[in-house]
């Protein structure tokens, strides 16, 4: 894991909202939505990353794919600085980098058949056109696991599970090396959600892909992903190989968060605990990683 | 002595694409200080059961078909709508999965609190501001009082989620009822609402009955749990017995395929086949046997009755087929 080259290298990325004059209000608050962010993920390796709704798990998965333009910082695919690039420069690169999300119902177009769907990043980028893009859109609906038939149906048709298949035959398209999931199972029934999963390891076997998971369900993360990253207000504050977050997290956060897990087993207790008091523990801007352990870094700021 | 019976609920929807059968022939019952936890996905029929025994089902396209629901003495399904709003919000508290619609955002906080205590209790002047302080300081709301003249926009979702709380146990209700009430929430707020639900119920001897989809929350709160699927009971009973000795294979399935705890010991999760029901076209037999890789002949013809099943008192199966024998045949093989 370690050893292969990154696919993906986040440095210092910074992104802030406000700050604006608006009608009302002379300045509106600046508020940091992720500060001094990094990480990378190496070829074929799945990070998760995890927090708190606000805590900027979402704006950095968009701001590494450019999504939302990142006020400061570097983002590298395979050596190359993204951050600099813009139009024309950019595009082979989004091909690269794709993104899933939440929402299996409201990211498809409901008057689009589906198989135009999964066609369309082909077509825009003109990789495959007539009999071959067809047959490659078939090949796609197999790799997912839905039969090439349903090609000419509409969304409405579809079940959530399966919604969220065609989002996925879409996502990889373009053969993409790094796809940013975000939270990719927490809308579809219990009963759907192993069958995702496993479609995003089978799916990494076979293509070879990098993921940025985010999710808050950590027992599936714990499953998934080979390294964790724990975000809070906007900040970084723990990462590390995924069994070495679980048996041994240091930041006060990682083990607030873990003793929350409601633990599917009646004859085990979770431990009341006071939760981490968030407002009175912001990382101050200072604050620097400290590796404990071989690839375990922890923020260090002095904790209430 | 039971607080709430339910009796042969049936409730269909009328829709352009045909009947859609959301509960079928439901009966159970919910001791006085008992907390149930219902399990199911989307078309299971948890969350519809629960609207029409409240008087809460929007009709049409909603029609309850047939069915009985005795609370405290009282059919629910008989009474008149003026009656059960009475006991709505007073005797039966309610807390539902989305407190950003649920809430009245143009009334402050401590209004819609008075809204329900003032209908309900005879609580006035000093007393009600004094009951409306303490209701937010239970549920964990810092400053209650200067909270109170605050809208819902002010408040996170957790904590919004903690006034919808504070309203379903305004009344000190004897029955309180949860739809996914921390489904929306971290992780975090969600443990701390359940240490507080799991207190109100030592404190008050409040029933409940918690929906969730998460097998967690079940296995933390609940002393019962009831397994629903295509509008029917696919297993029932106290959690221990059903959680380490499932009879029901779709019980099985839900709990084989929650990824273990430790160390990852398999590449690929358990997976259920195949997606939800459609139930506008229900199976004909057993609702979960198209899905099901044991079932049988007549598991696909004919509904299976509840029963009794294992040691435990209380724990039933809708089944044809008897899982333990079928896993351990398999194990067998496979070895």
């Amino acid at each position: 894991m370690t050893t292969s080259p990154p696919v993906l290298e986040v440095n210092g990325l910074m992104r802030s909202y406000g700050g604006g004059k608006t009608l009302f209000r002379k300045e509106k608050p600046v508020i940091h939505a992720i500060n001094d962010v990094s990480f990378q993920i190496a070829e074929g390796e799945t990070l998760g990353l995890v927090g708190e709704s606000g805590s900027g798990k979402s704006t950095t998965g968009r701001a590494v794919l450019h999504l939302e333009t990142p006020d400061a910082g570097s983002v590298r695919f395979r050596g190359q600085e993204l951050t600099t690039l813009a139009g024309k420069a950019l595009k082979p690169y989004r091909r690269e980098m794709q993104m899933i999300f939440q929402d299996p119902y409201s990211a498809l177009n409901p008057r689009m058949k589906v198989g135009r769907f999964v066609a369309e990043p082909m077509v825009v980028h003109g990789t495959e056109s007539g009999s071959a893009l067809q047959d490659r859109v078939a090949e796609l609906f197999r790799l997912v696991g839905l039969d090439p038939a349903f090609m000419s149906r509409y969304p409405h048709e579809f079940s959530g599970g399966q919604r969220q298949r065609i989002n996925i035959a879409r996502a990889i398209a373009l053969k993409p090396a790094f796809i940013v999931a975000d939270e990719p199972i927490t809308a579809l029934d219990v009963s759907i959600q192993a069958q995702i999963v496993n479609l995003f390891q089978d799916l990494q076997d076979q293509l070879g892909l990098a993921y940025l998971f985010i999710a808050h369900d950590l027992s599936m993360v714990r499953y998934l992903c080979s390294r964790v990253a724990v975000m809070l207000r906007g900040r970084i504050v723990e990462i590390a190989p995924t069994e070495q977050i679980f048996s041994d997290p240091r930041h006060p956060y990682t083990q607030s968060l873990l003793a929350a897990i409601p633990v599917p087993d009646p004859d085990r207790r979770r431990p009341p605990r006071p939760p981490f008091d968030v407002s009175r523990n912001i990382p101050p801007r200072e604050a620097q990683m400290a590796e404990v352990a071989p690839g375990h870094f922890v923020l260090d700021h002095p904790i209430q | 002595m039971a607080l709430l019976e339910i009796k042969n609920l049936t409730v269909q929807f009328d829709t352009p694409g045909g009947v859609v059968h959301a509960v079928n022939d439901l009966s159970y019952s919910v001791e006085a200080g008992e907390t149930l936890g219902i399990v199911g996905e989307s078309g299971s029929g948890k969350s519809v059961h629960i609207l029409a025994l409240l008087g809460l089902l929007p009709t049409p396209p909603g029609r309850i078909v047939s069915g009985e629901a005795w609370f405290d003495g009282q059919n629910l399904m008989a009474m008149s709508d003026r009656a059960l709003r009475e006991v709505r919000g007073g005797q039966i508290g309610m807390v539902f999965q989305d407190p950003m619609s649920s809430l009245n955002p143009v009334l402050t906080v401590g209004r819609q609190l008075k809204e329900v205590l003032v209908r309900h209790t005879d609580l006035r002047g000093r007393a009600l501001k004094d009951r409306m302080v303490e209701l937010l300081d239970i549920v964990g709301i810092p400053h209650p009082e200067a909270r109170l003249s605050q809208y819902p926009h002010e408040f996170s979702g957790g904590m919004r989620q903690r006034v919808m709380i504070a309203i379903g146990m305004a009344c000190n209700p004897r029955l309180l009822i949860a739809d996914e009430a921390t489904t929306a929430l971290d992780v975090t707020v969600q443990a701390q609402i359940l240490d507080l639900v799991r207190k109100l119920k030592e404190d008050f001897g409040t029933t409940v009955i918690w929906i969730t989809h998460d097998m967690g929350v079940v296995a933390e709160l609940a002393d019962t749990i009831q397994v629903m699927y295509g509008g029917r009971i696919m297993e029932r009973g106290p959690v221990r017995p059903v959680f380490h000795d499932p009879r029901s294979a779709y019980t099985w399935g839900l709990l084989n395929s929650l990824p273990d705890e430790g160390a990852r010991t398999q590449r690929r999760l358990y997976q259920i086949p195949g997606s939800p029901p459609n139930m506008a076209k229900p199976p004909a037999g057993d609702p979960f046997a198209p899905r099901n890789p044991f079932a049988t002949e007549r598991c696909r013809a004919e509904v299976p009755p509840l029963r009794e099943v294992g040691d435990v008192p209380g724990h039933k199966v809708a089944a044809w087929y008897d899982l333990p024998a079928l896993l351990a045949a398999q194990k067998e093989e496979t070895q």
